[in-house]
């Protein structure tokens, strides 16, 4: 191609001698035939023409081989860039694939690592403690002012599996007289979940009445007050319900139309009144039953979603045989219950009521009618401080065996006022007042207390 | 000419990171992929309420670096609620708070390897099952 455009370039000054030669020539034969050298001229002019037309024919053949050629030069370096771009976007999936894999990589170290970093580090275990002060302005079961040690308690939820489930708690803490340290298996339940409506539990539980009893329980540092309503005493300080039962529970679970359904029913040794007469309290036979008769008892709650979401109702029923020790007094008793609480707010209210429709099984004073109740009305005006009132009242028959056998089976009155103070997430500090107004056989019994605690969970 | 050139790659990477600016901010729940979890029960296994899902145990997964989008958004309580929710719940019926995981790369590696896991992330990849985009 080059070559035929080197040829064009030399054709070019041939044709301008050419040219010159002819003006030349023509001077020259001036003197010659006029009509033979125009003739030979005409012949010489011709073939230049040829010649003429001949390399300007070429010098387009070559000029219009030459554009074609650029337009390849051009495919062919767009190729060639392309080529080069999809080998570098190669490249770049490459190395992003390296780095996925490196991080896949990396992230089942970790999750091998946190697995077995939880296997060394062993089971968590959680739990509460209380420190605090008492006052009370008359000596109650010869108790005076001073600090208390409160409750140590230990639990823990072992992972044991995908359907398995156990809670174990111990508490220590200073028996009612504070002359030793007690050290109970609060909780030693085992249970096996089928589906979330039913889970089967087995072992010693938290008596599911109410909402107070198993929300709170030993849990000082989520519980709203720093004592329980008396009505739901533990039964080492007088509680006139089973806190506690050694036996067999369901529980479980199911959306309803508007909320939540949750239900527990259990069957479990019967208590039994023992201790001195006058002091004696509710023994859950934990180790063994003293009777054939065993308790029974359930709780069905509702849970709203929705506008009301916090909001629970429920009922409960409890039915078993108590027999006090030492005499041939046995009753019936059976309490049937219905509370509302409200989680929501800002708002903590739990209300509480319980009617007791006992038998005398020993005697012939028939049946008996008692109540009992509390409503806790806690507000949270801002984050961590929640001041509460609560009213107790309980009208219990003196001529029930049961209660007449209860150390704190009397009627009674108490209004209570305090606030929570949370320090921290886990660390609340409490201070409360009662006043309180209790119909012993002897007489109207007042008196008053204020409490400080400060209680901590981990 | 140069001007003009790199206002046009302004515009240009402005409009390419628009989806990504669009898509801050969203929960993204994702589970194992043999788990047919109803977006409806998000809420409940992430509160305790519910356990079993389809025959299979639930297996739940918190991701700390979007944990306060997925409460505001799914579980709708602040963390000290939600840290107070599993207190409660471990203290009554003995059930075990989910697993934090510290990142999305995390949370999509124990969800695909855990059956009966579900977990949230930013930004679901395609081989993983996507339950509810929040």
């Amino acid at each position: 191609m080059q070559s035929i455009a080197s040829t064009a370039r030399h054709c070019a000054p041939r044709l301008l001698a050419l040219a010159v030669s002819l003006c030349f020539s023509s001077a020259a034969l001036a003197g010659t035939s006029e009509q033979a050298r125009i003739a030979e001229l005409e012949k010489k002019l011709e073939k230049s023409m040829a010649l003429i037309e001949q390399l300007s024919k070429r010098l387009q053949q070559v000029e219009a081989n030459a554009a074609p050629a650029t337009a390849s030069a051009d495919k062919a370096q767009a190729a060639a860039d392309q080529a080069t771009a999809s080998a570098h976007a190669a490249s770049e999936a490459l190395v992003a694939q390296q780095v996925r894999i490196e991080q896949v990589e990396s992230n089942l170290v970790q999750v091998a690592d946190t697995s077995a970093k939880r296997r060394e580090m062993g089971l968590p275990v959680h739990g509460f403690a209380d420190v605090g002060y008492a006052y009370a302005s008359k000596p109650l079961d010869n108790r005076k002012s001073g600090f208390v040690l409160g409750n140590f308690d230990l639990y823990l939820t072992p992972d044991l599996g995908d359907r398995v489930k156990t809670i174990i708690e111990l508490a220590f803490e200073y028996d009612e007289k504070g002359n030793s340290v007690g050290t109970d298996v609060e909780r030693l339940q085992m249970g096996y979940t089928f589906s979330d409506e039913l889970t089967l539990w087995a072992g010693r539980f938290h008596t599911p009445y109410g909402y107070w009893n198993t929300a709170f329980h030993h849990g000082a540092q989520i519980s709203p007050s720093i004592a329980r309503p008396r009505l739901i005493a533990f039964e080492d300080q007088g509680g006139i319900l089973p806190s506690h039962t050694i036996g067999a529970m369901a529980s479980g679970t199911s959306r309803v139309e508007g909320g939540r359904l949750n239900y527990e029913a259990f069957v479990g040794n019967g208590s039994r009144l023992s201790g001195e007469t006058g002091s004696k309290t509710l023994d859950y036979n934990a180790g063994k039953d003293d009777n054939n008769n065993k308790a029974v008892g359930a709780n069905l709650r509702y849970t709203f979603g929705g506008v009301l979401d916090g909001v629970t109702v429920g009922l409960n029923a409890l039915r078993e045989q108590i027999d006090e020790e030492n005499t041939v007094n046995k009753t019936r008793m059976n309490m049937t219950g219905a509370f509302v609480a409200v989680d929501r707010d800002n708002w903590e209210i739990i209300s509480e009521y319980y009617k007791f429709r006992n038998q005398d099984l020993s005697g012939n004073t028939g049946k008996h009618s008692s109540w009992a109740g509390f409503a806790h009305l806690g507000y949270a005006i801002n984050p961590v401080w929640t001041p509460f009132v609560r009213l107790e009242k309980a009208a219990l028959d003196q001529t029930d065996n049961y209660f007449l056998g209860n150390v704190n089976g009397r009627s009674y009155q108490r209004q209570v006022l305090g606030t929570k103070y949370n320090l921290t997430n886990t660390t609340a500090l409490k201070l409360e007042m009662n006043r309180t107004k209790e119909l012993q056989p002897a007489g109207e019994f007042q008196y008053h207390e204020a409490r400080a605690q400060v209680a901590i969970r981990f | 000419m140069t001007v003009i050139s790199q206002l046009s790659r302004t515009l240009l990477a402005l409009a390419l990171s628009l989806p990504a600016l669009a898509m801050a901010g969203d929960v993204i729940v994702i589970s194992h992929s043999s788990l047919n979890m109803p977006a409806g029960d998000i809420r409940d296994a992430y509160i305790g309420e519910k356990q079993i899902e389809g025959g299979t145990k639930l297996v739940i997964f918190d991701n700390a670096a979007l944990q306060k989008d997925f409460l505001d958004k799914v579980v709708q309580v602040d963390s000290a609620k939600y840290s107070s929710i599993w207190t409660k719940k471990g203290f009554r019926e003995g059930l075990n708070p989910p697993a934090v995981k510290a990142t999305d790369a995390e949370v999509i590696a124990a969800v695909k390897s855990t059956p009966g896991a579900v977990g949230y992330v930013s930004k679901a990849p395609a081989d993983v099952k996507v339950v509810k985009k929040f």
